[in-house]
């Protein structure tokens, strides 16, 4: 049995790739930059891909490795990168509506990033938990906790835990935006 | 069915929903220069061998 070029689906797989990689790197040029590194890692790798499995999660697990790795080198190179995550986080949302998308961003942005990615792997990019799980090189139930979590805070961030009133009123917006500035990533 | 269940799932439904938004929007767009031609050099070189 004939399997498709790994190259070719690799090509079929970077939207998804760049979309995973913006939901980490949270800016544009970062997330390209990122994706070629995982792209040029991949090509030269790919005799030690098995045919015939999960290259998804293979190629997700190399854009994560460069992306955490790239992250602990400028930590040491920079302490604080904080400053203009905080910035950002600063800006007043919309207030005209629960879940407005630049209110979810505000919310989103704010999660850690082991969160997001557990988030966008199985709520968007449709992997299963235990795809995501070797993706992550974690165990289920860590995925699992790890949405759990990030679900629960994006509704405290968002206000919509049960009962709760509809809209953000800005005592409620501003609530959200100070609580961001004192959040530790 | 106003259930504290259908609340919980109404919520969830929310967060994914929007979750996919963030995700399509950057999966929908059309590749980068940067990317293609990267791709093009790799699958140039390919040929090469």
């Amino acid at each position: 049995m004939s399997h498709p070029d790994p190259r070719e689906e690799l090509i079929a797989l970077l939207p998804s790739l760049r979309a995973f990689a913006m939901s980490l790197t949270r800016q544009p040029a970062a997330a390209d930059d990122l994706v070629q590194d995982t792209v040029l890692k991949a090509w030269s790798n790919f005799d030690k891909f098995q045919v015939g499995t999960n290259l998804r999660a293979w190629l997700f697990t190399i854009l994560r490795n460069t992306y955490y790795s790239d992250r602990r080198k400028k930590v040491r190179e920079v302490e604080d990168g904080d400053g203009v995550l905080t910035a950002q986080l600063s800006e007043k949302p919309a207030h005209d509506g629960r879940l407005a998308m630049r209110d979810f961003r505000v919310a989103f942005d704010q999660l850690t990033d082991e969160q997001r990615e557990a988030l966008i792997l199985v709520g968007a990019s449709g992997f299963s938990y235990e795809e995501a799980a070797e993706t992550c090189n974690c165990a289920v139930g860590t995925i699992k906790s790890r949405i759990n979590r990030g679900r629960a805070r994006l509704a405290e961030l968002m206000q919509l835990n049960d009962n709760e009133a509809m809209e953000l009123t800005d005592p409620a917006t501003m609530a959200v935006i100070s609580s961001g500035r004192t959040a530790t990533a | 069915m106003a259930t504290p269940t259908s609340d919980k799932d109404a919520v969830q439904k929310q967060i994914d929903d929007n979750l996919k938004r963030i995700f399509e929007e950057t999966a929908n767009q059309p590749l980068p220069d940067q990317l293609s031609q990267l791709l093009d050099q790799l699958r140039e070189q390919e040929t090469r061998k």
